[in-house]
């Protein structure tokens, strides 16, 4: 395992003393950011999804050695400079309920966005189909994401 | 804030972004598992891995050696070990015999995760097994072992209207079926779990509760304390569906805080929920279904045999809502139900969205759907026949339905949807080996705990000098928004924009007990304990002859200093009153107000595989007047979903009493990949007897889904599934045994 010196974290540099932790649980604990929960532990549900060099990556399946040099970002870090776009539309499509599930999501569909800002729906289906919502039914996922794409 | 300005818009209506969601998309909303109390040690529950056994013995010796391992407690360390929300069958801890996998032994707390993985791994548990009892068929039979010593049956209801045998006889036709409709696991994405905290002789739980009183009154029974000592406060649900009811965690985390003396958390494992939290009750049902040329349903016979697991919890009420649900959104002649409640070795059955209403209906609808094709009629002409209407009899026990339903206006809304209307254009479209098909169904399901049950919500509201308006209300909520529904109806009342209410639910120090999120029940019954007190404030207001538009702050001062700035609030469930005895109403708690929908599904069944797709979901729903229409539909969507996948994906399977979905790898819920188009139509109305015409439907939302999907498969395929779920398996072993009847 290399030393996490080149670790960022939501654009700010961080260290880690435990490189054989889960990045999750270095997220949560260490560094308080709760937006990745835990919803299964086994990559199955989502719920832990961040973004590692801009892809989405479930972060109870990474340890923190393995990610030493990566530029990591939570829902938290979306909204760095006021909601993210995507973050703007899940609020007014009503696109949360319980909304565990939902800092997941957006870094799914915030990642989907930035590679290709006007996904059809098939695009969507696969971009999020890690990402398990058990309120939502999801249509109102898609429609937030329609939303986004509105001028 | 301000404080001269009147409301502009009617909220009431209004598709308001939900409150809190900019917490929530941010990821800085903090449900239990986000909590860190200083000096916080974890739990974690040894639980059992047989089904069925007595314990000879419990060593904790090696667990309390084991590095980090602060407390190991068993049954000898829970001062009056029982729990159950309705029949106290439930130790709160196994003393000499465990009845089910995950049923909790021991309770291990340490400093760390792993150590109190590793502490509760050290427990050594010497279980001798017993025979497993693994169907509610086998618990009933006269050799089988009992469960409790009061027998395996839990309870048992009977009922009939009329002379069903001789409508039977004399039906020109009759359908005759055995349904089987399955266990579901609620799998909120949020675990269970909380923290507890013993202080100055107080308890403190802060755990995600659908009723933040129940576990005060289990806590307080099990530890035996008074109910004042013990302070739930319930942290935002990450999903409940009414798995965030019941069950002994709240007391396991009392139990750790009070011999630590330290804040303890446990948030459950995934494989913990799985395989030891509630389900919905399994039912097998027989169903026989009598109508006459015309289509009018002359005589209906249902038979229930329900699966509870090893524990009460709320099976006697399950069976009751099946009870009154066994004959639908329909008018019935002859009507006659029989229900069995059984214990069993299998996981504990609890409440489940619906609770009862889908395994009642689903025999009903496809029954219906059958006797439609016998009788030569269009499906939804054939409902139209029957539907209930303002001022009928309901099917079963009786009592005038009111102007408040418009579960007939439901079906008109889903038979003209173009879904339904265009279906034989667009089954014509199919494309091998893909096949289309269309169907209807609809669905009924009562508003709060029903009559003569003394359901009480309650709101308190405070305005303050500043004129600020406080109120504090329940339920609870666990992704209704409720808190936006109840400002927005607030609004209203006084007149004050939106933004103006505050809004607090949750605490039971602070709340008064609103009774559960549950039942449909918390739009109507905690909108009208809001309702109601804004309605008092009003009336104290008045008499102070302030000029209009009202100055709050002056309001707030003059009451302020009357001490009349405080009202609180009751709002007690009406009754049925009209077509039934009072007797009747004690036993049978019917429902003055139910909500309604109707749906239409269209599906794709591969005819080489049986595979099912549901392409897409139309759904009338009668909610009377929506606070919240945006909330309103997504939970119309989500119970589609939910629906969908009881109906056609979600397989938990246990075998001789021993879990095997253990997680989201094997027990499949829809994706985003498998969701539906959905469409979503509120037909208009209004109750008489809810805030400004609301009333709930989060419940009756999650029935159509089956019955209509099973529907739209015999549309295709030809063949009537009676057991859940419709698995491509099941599906296309159905439609072989058509093809090898047909052809001999």
């Amino acid at each position: 395992m290399r030393e996490t010196t080149g670790l960022r974290v939501n654009g700010r540099t961080v260290s880690a003393a435990d490189p054989a932790k889960r990045l999750l649980d270095f997220l949560r604990d260490d560094l308080d950011l709760t937006g990745a929960k835990e919803g299964c532990g086994m990559g199955e549900c989502g719920a832990c999804t961040v973004l590692v060099d801009g892809e989405p990556v479930c972060s109870c399946l990474v340890l923190v050695g393995q990610v030493a040099d990566a530029e990591v970002v939570t829902a938290e870090g979306l909204a760095a400079q006021g909601l993210h776009p995507v973050q703007e539309a899940f609020v007014q499509a009503h696109a949360s309920q319980c909304g565990f599930c939902t800092p997941g999501m957006i870094v799914s569909a915030a990642a989907l966005l930035a590679r290709d800002p006007r996904p059809d729906e098939e695009a969507v289906r696969l971009a999020l189909a890690g990402n398990l919502c058990r309120c939502t039914g999801y249509a109102s996922i898609f429609a937030a994401l329609q939303r986004t794409r509105e001028p | 804030m301000s404080t001269r300005q009147t409301a502009t818009a009617r909220m009431v209506g209004q598709s308001v972004p939900f409150r809190g969601a900019e917490l929530q998309v941010t990821g800085k909303l903090k449900y239990h598992t986000d909590l860190h109390m200083p000096n916080m040690l974890h739990g974690k529950v040894v639980r059992s891995e047989v089904p069925h056994g007595r314990i000879r013995g419990i060593d904790t010796g090696k667990a309390l050696q084991v590095p980090g391992v602060v407390a190991v407690l068993t049954a000898d360390d829970v001062p009056n070990n029982i729990g159950g929300i309705i029949l106290a069958d439930w130790p709160i801890l196994a003393e000499d015999r465990v009845r089910q996998v995950g049923d909790a032994i021991a309770l291990v707390a340490a400093e760390s995760v792993s150590a109190a993985q590793a502490g509760a791994r050290a427990v050594e548990v010497d279980i001798e097994p017993l025979p497993v009892v693994d169907s509610p068929d086998r618990a009933l039979a006269p050799d089988a072992p009992a469960l409790h010593e009061t027998g395996n049956l839990v309870a048992e209801m009977a009922y009939e209207k009329g002379d069903v045998e001789r409508a039977l006889a004399e039906a020109d036709v009759v359908i005759e079926r055995v349904f089987e409709t399955p266990s579901q696991e609620h799998v909120c994405l949020e675990p269970g779990g909380g923290v507890g905290i013993f202080q100055e002789g107080r308890f403190t739980i802060y755990i995600g509760a659908q009723w933040p009183q129940i576990h005060v009154n289990e806590v307080a029974r099990a530890m035996k304390v008074d109910p004042g000592d013990v302070r739930v406060i319930s942290t935002p649900i990450g999903g409940a569906f009414g798995s965030k009811t019941d069950g002994p965690l709240a007391v396991h985390l009392a139990l750790l805080a009070k011999a630590t003396g330290r804040p303890v958390r446990i948030v459950l494992s995934r494989e913990e929920v799985m395989a030891a939290g509630a389900k919905r009750h399994p039912f097998k049902v027989h169903t026989r279904m009598g109508l006459a040329k015309d289509g009018s349903i002359v005589a209906l016979d249902t038979d229930a045999l329900v699966d509870t697991g090893p524990y009460a919890t709320v099976g006697m009420v399950v069976l009751k809502v099946a009870g009154e649900l066994c004959t639908g959104a329909y008018r019935v002649k002859n009507s006659r139900f029989r229900g069995r409640v059984a214990y069993t070795n299998n996981g504990n059955a609890g409440a489940f969205r619906g609770y009862g209403a889908p395994q009642a209906q689903f025999p009903l609808e496809v029954a219906l759907d059958l006797a439609a094709a016998e009788l030569g009629m269009d499906p939804a002409e054939l409902r139209r026949r029957n539907v209930l209407r303002v001022g009928d009899e309901h099917g079963m026990y009786g009592h005038t339905i009111t102007s408040g339903l418009m579960v007939a206006e439901t079906l008109e809304a889903a038979a003209a949807h173009p879904w339904w209307q265009e279906r034989d254009t667009w089954k014509a479209d199919a494309e091998w080996p893909w096949r289309r098909g269309a169907g209807i169904a609809l669905a009924i399901k009562g508003v709060g705990l029903g009559s003569a049950r003394d359901d009480t919500s309650a709101a308190r509201l405070a305005i303050s000098d500043d004129g600020t308006i406080r109120i504090w209300a329940g339920p609870n909520h666990s992704g209704q928004a409720i808190d936006t529904a109840y400002a927005q109806i607030a609004a209203d009342v006084l007149g004050r924009p939106y933004g103006d209410i505050e809004v607090i639910i949750g605490d039971t120090e602070l709340v008064p007990d609103a009774g559960s999120c549950a039942a449909s029940r918390s739009t109507y019954m905690g909108g009208m304990a809001v309702k109601l007190a804004c309605e008092e404030l009003m009336a104290r207001i008045r008499p102070l002859g302030l000029p209009e538009p009202i100055d709050w702050v002056e309001a707030g001062r003059r009451l302020g200093s009357e001490g009349r700035a405080l009202v609180e609030s009751t709002f007690v469930l009406p009754d049925v009153s009209e077509g039934i005895s009072r007797e009747k109403i004690e036993k049978l708690s019917p429902h003055l107000v139910y909500g309604s929908a109707a749906m239409v599904a269209r599906v794709e069944v591969n005819e080489l595989t049986g595979e099912v797709a549901v392409r897409s979901v139309a759904s009338a729903v009668d909610c009377g007047v929506a606070v919240n229409p945006a909330g309103v539909i997504g939970q119309t969507e989500g119970g589609v979903a939910q629906g969908m996948g009881w109906a056609i994906m979600e397989d938990y399977k246990i075998e001789g009493g021993i879990p095997r979905t253990k997680s989201l790898e094997t027990y499949l819920i829809p994706t985003v990949d498998d969701a539906p188009e959905m469409d979503t139509i509120l037909v208009e109305g209004g109750d008489p007897t809810g805030p400004f015409g609301a009333k709930g439907i989060a419940e009756v939302v999650i029935v159509p889904p089956a019955p209509a999907i099973v529907s739209a498969i015999r549309d295709a395929v030809g063949v009537a599934v009676t057991q859940l779920p419709a698995t491509a398996e099941r599906v296309y072993r159905s439609m072989q045994d058509a093809a090898v009847t047909a052809a001999s």
